[in-house]
């Protein structure tokens, strides 16, 4: 058990530098750099410029002297927003962004599981088809067409919510409501799947054979195998959250990081881009460890690998 | 003959009964699922309006007319008109020549690779296929958004560039899915047989392995698709798909969502189209992962 964990987090590592190093090049392949923008710098200015934040070196030198400094604690300054560093942009954007993928996670989970159950339990009677017909609409439907929609008929029409930013509880609902539909869909239908797999299986069979009542042979047999496999789910899941919340954040202007995203890489902000991509990248492999060692922890099988 | 067998098959005996062939079951069988069904005839009537659609209306997809902009659909105009004036008839049409051109071909390359990858890592087996696995599970923790983004404002807009961004994260799960295919099948009696009969290499995976993996690969290729469709919307609605006046579902989004507050028609109209062809995609996957299944029982 320790030896997998320990294993795991090893592994961790060169995933990031990995990804530090992809995301060094690519933005180095990007024509033009942060000051290659609109007005148009004399080429002494540039190159003084380019030389003030070590854009003059070669680049090996500069990936390196990067790691050096990221592992210090100093990610770089912003370089288009010269007076604020990349640590403060990150602080300042990370815990919205945070709150905001807790709770429609939350959400997804708090309406989509019990859906599950209920329609499991209730196989192929109407409320096991409302069930699956929510679950499948709710995967379909983009984020960026709910979204707006909630917005016309709760803001716009109904004036009961308002539209954008992030400044009290009422700000949080429509954009908790769009990302955590998808996810509470995508919720149902995988415990649905889980449960009615389960509730075939012999052991579910033995025990009610053996005269134990239905209500318990659910709650101490079928409930924890069948939450299994949602469980393991949920890595990509995070991944689902991220990217949604880019989209959620843009169309609600929620000042979280996948606000900043797009514009930082058009504006060739290197540091700010380095920064929120190691982030991001950090946070998907953290939730995958976590995952990785709840499925161990819950499911006895694999422990011996 | 005793007489059960003689009820059972008739007075010609076993050997009248019709053999079926695989592939003719699983047409049957799909055939008999309405959901399925359903999807297939909507995804055909999808295919046939992005085609035809541009066709039988008189209005080209960029003509502008400022005059009969946000209009509702009506007779002239059938889907109604966008901020422009143009027709959205014939400009979701375009769109879904689009965006379906491009599912299908990031599909493709998606399947192309990893079926290639997947097949070489289960049949080579030992340490060759652990490097390769380890190196999926590395490419695994990537997280795709960051860099389908910085790939974009790279490559420019553009329907090579949206296939590269699309499919260069997706083809890790078809390669897992084919490599573990492969693996069990190698277990298999017939592939003993045929390497004890002197089969090659090549004929092994050719012959029998590769036949035996492919529903699989049409079962992830199903399930791919609506994937990629709803990722091109996802990217192009951010800004970072094909340039006007080309457009896509994605771009449509984005067109609506700039005048959503008093025209939300704009944004439904694409939205309906993806969600539609997304979940009728999601039967067809279904339904032809049921046929295939010899488990699933026939109602």
């Amino acid at each position: 058990m320790a030896k997998l964990i320990v294993r795991r987090v090893i592994w961790t590592i060169p995933v990031l530098l990995l990804v530090v190093f992809l995301t060094f090049i690519l933005m180095k392949a990007i024509p033009g750099g942060p000051f290659t923008g609109e007005k148009a710098l004399p080429p002494e200015i540039l190159a003084n410029m380019n030389a003030k934040y070590g854009l003059d070196a070669p680049w090996y030198e500069q990936y390196l002297r990067y790691i050096w400094r990221a592992l210090h604690g100093d990610l770089g300054v912003s370089m288009t927003q010269k007076s604020r560093t990349v640590l403060d942009i990150i602080s300042d954007a990370f815990p919205v962004s945070l709150h905001l993928g807790i709770m429609a996670f939350g959400l997804g989970i708090i309406i989509g599981v019990p859906a599950g159950i209920v329609a499991a339990l209730k196989h192929n009677t109407w409320a096991d088809y409302a069930a699956i017909f929510y679950a499948t609409l709710g995967w379909a439907v983009p984020n960026f067409i709910v979204g707006p929609i909630l917005i016309y008929i709760f803001a716009v029409k109904l004036g009961w919510l308002p539209t954008s930013t992030w400044h009290g509880w009422q700000y949080w609902v429509l954009p908790t409501v769009t990302l955590g539909t998808a996810l509470s869909a995508y919720f149902a239908r995988l415990t649905r799947g889980s449960m009615l797999e389960t509730l075939q299986q012999d052991y579910v069979r033995t025990a009610l054979a053996k005269g134990l009542p239905y209500r318990t042979v659910v709650v101490k047999h079928v409930l924890r195998n069948s939450l299994i496999p949602v469980i393991t789910q949920a890595g990509p899941l995070l991944g689902f959250v991220i990217t949604g919340s880019f989209l959620v954040e843009f169309i609600f202007s929620v000042p979280g990081l996948g606000k900043y995203y797009v514009s930082t890489v058009s504006n060739r902000d290197y540091s700010v881009v380095m920064g929120l991509t190691v982030l991001l990248s950090a946070l998907v492999v953290a939730a995958n460890l976590v995952v990785d060692i709840l499925y161990g922890v819950l499911d006895p099988r694999i422990r011996n690998d | 003959m005793p007489l059960s067998m003689e009820k059972k098959y008739g007075a010609g005996g076993p050997a009248a009964v019709r053999q079926g062939t695989l592939w003719g079951d699983v047409v049957r069988r799909f055939s008999r699922n309405r959901a399925a069904m359903l999807g297939l005839i909507i995804l055909v009537l999808m295919i046939t309006y992005s085609v035809v659609g541009p066709w039988i209306r008189p209005y080209g997809y960029a003509d502008l007319d400022w005059s009969i902009a946000y209009q509702l659909p009506n007779v002239q105009h059938w889907f109604g008109t966008d901020m422009f004036g143009r027709d959205l008839f014939v400009r979701t049409a375009m769109g879904g020549r689009v965006s379906l051109l491009i599912a299908f071909s990031a599909t493709g390359v998606v399947l192309s690779i990893g079926v290639l990858y997947g097949s070489l890592a289960g049949f080579l087996g030992g340490r060759t296929d652990n490097v390769m696995m380890r190196i999926i599970d590395v490419l695994y923790g990537l997280p795709y958004l960051p860099f389908a983004i910085i790939l974009l404002v790279i490559l420019g807009s553009g329907i090579a560039p949206m296939l590269l961004a699309l499919a260069f994260v997706s083809w890790l799960t078809p390669a897992r899915l084919v490599r573990g295919q492969i693996l069990t099948l190698k277990e298999n009696e017939y592939v003993e047989a045929a390497r004890a009969l002197g089969a090659s290499r090549r004929r092994l995976v050719t012959r029998h392995l590769l036949p035996n993996t492919f529903g699989i690969i049409v079962i992830a290729m199903f399930l791919e698709v609506p994937g990629m469709i709803l990722g091109e919307a996802f990217l192009s609605f951010l800004g970072l798909g094909i340039s006007a006046p080309d457009a896509s579902w994605g771009t449509l989004a984005q067109e609506g969502w700039q005048g959503f507050r008093s025209h939300p028609w704009l944004i439904m109209l694409p939205g309906i189209f993806i969600a539609v062809t997304v979940i009728s995609f999601n039967f067809v996957g279904d339904g032809f992962r049921d046929a295939i299944d010899p488990r699933t029982k026939e109602t």
